[in-house]
């Protein structure tokens, strides 16, 4: 077989990167199931007082859920668009630098959520 | 034999057009009248020539934006493509473990850009962020909203990120692609781990790391929201990459005719490093197919 780093290296490499990938995420996870005054009152690594609250203000007030609504409607666009110019051109979403740039990107609104839910 | 002539089939192309015209050329356009018009308000413009191009060229605030712009590309360069090479030599090969890395790796990739910045955000906070919170525990006097160096490395650290396993991914699907015999070879002529990787693996990977690179290089050199959320620019202007500058200039001050002047010239920069990339990628097509 080939010589490689060793079954140890590579599975100590993988695991690494991917723990730097998930610590972020874990903490986001840990943040939405916490609530506002856990947040700000102290720092603990889980939930003590766990609480699904914050999804279910996400879920039912319209002006949170509205924010998925809105980017389905512009993925659906967005792909209607792409499809009738046969993904021929590069025009808006990538060549332009400036203020095509900023309104693409700011279309995709789901800030509001990450700060309700830490 | 002759081929007939009907010049009629360039009809073909007219819907093609006119949806290229709507979505690139008109929103291009309405730049460029910005870039050559000054206004004292009311909607009314006039004519400025090249004044506002004259004005940019020799902007100091923004040839500052675009030399924070290149270094930071350069260096999420210099992190990304070597620690994705390194992570895909490292991957499983195939089975379950294979199939497990490729989903947790693509996990960062499928969040949006704000919501990345925000991620960080409250990671790196001290009081209530995992990172800010054990670098403080640990004697780390670290804080990104006022110290610039630890502001950069907050912002690298994010991208890298975000983005390391797009590269990582690129090259996986390079090394997946190599034959088998090409190792065997390797082995037979008692090759080095090193000399199967330089001579092999590298040449094998080069044409999907051209693509990685270029993908990241445009990526990043159009920065705006990850950055813009989680140090908004600061500390000073330390962190005011071009897009975030531009933003500023155009609806934050309204000075609209700079910042399309600028506009132009940033896309003429893309536009050209573009042209560079495809140039060398098409070369080496060439090469590899002779």
């Amino acid at each position: 077989m080939r010589k490689r780093f060793g079954i140890n290296g590579s599975t100590l490499v993988m695991g690494l990167y991917l723990l730097f990938l998930l610590l972020p995420i874990y903490w986001l996870l840990n943040m939405s199931l916490k609530t506002n005054q856990e947040i700000l009152g102290g720092f603990s690594l889980f939930p003590q007082d766990l609480t699904l609250a914050n999804y279910a203000v996400i879920l039912t007030d319209p002006s949170w859920y509205m924010g998925y609504v809105n980017s389905m409607i512009y993925v659906v666009e967005l792909l209607s668009s792409l499809v009738f110019e046969g993904f021929g051109s590069c025009g808006d979403l990538a060549c332009l630098g400036g203020f095509d740039a900023v309104f693409e990107r700011d279309a995709s609104d789901d800030f509001g959520e990450v700060i309700k839910a830490a | 034999m002759n081929k007939t002539v009907n010049q009629k089939a360039w009809f073909l192309i007219l819907p093609v057009l006119a949806l290229v015209a709507f979505s690139a050329v008109i929103p291009l356009m309405t730049v460029v009248n910005y870039s050559v018009q000054d206004t004292f308000g009311n909607n009314k413009f006039f004519w400025a020539g090249l004044e506002w191009f004259d004005e940019m060229l020799h902007s100091q605030r923004m040839w500052d934006a675009l030399g924070r712009q290149l270094i930071f590309s350069a260096i999420i360069l210099a992190i990304e493509v070597p620690l994705g090479i390194f992570v895909a030599l490292n991957m499983p090969k195939k089975g379950f473990w294979a199939s497990f890395c490729l989903v947790l790796m693509s996990l960062p990739l499928l969040i949006p850009w704000n919501v990345v910045g925000t991620i960080w955000q409250i990671f790196g906070r001290v009081d209530i962020g995992l990172l800010g919170y054990f670098l403080a525990k640990i004697g780390v006097d670290y804080n990104y909203t006022q110290n610039i160096l630890d502001a950069w490395i907050t912002v690298i650290v994010m991208d890298v990120w975000h983005w390391t396993s797009l590269v990582a991914l690129l090259a996986y699907a390079g090394l997946q692609s190599i034959p088998d015999a090409y190792y065997q070879a390797a082995k037979i002529d008692q090759a080095s781990r090193w000399a199967v990787f330089r001579y092999i693996e590298l040449p094998k990977m080069a044409g999907v790391l051209m693509i990685a690179i270029l993908l990241r290089f445009m990526d990043s050199f159009m920065i705006y929201t990850e950055p813009f959320v989680v140090t908004g620019g600061g500390p000073g202007n330390a962190t005011t990459f071009l897009s975030i500058d531009l933003v500023k200039m155009a609806i934050g001050q309204f000075d609209l005719g700079p910042a399309a002047a600028f506009s132009l010239m940033y896309n003429l920069i893309v536009l050209s490093i573009c042209w560079v990339f495809y140039t060398v990628m098409t070369q080496m097509d060439k090469r590899d197919g002779v």
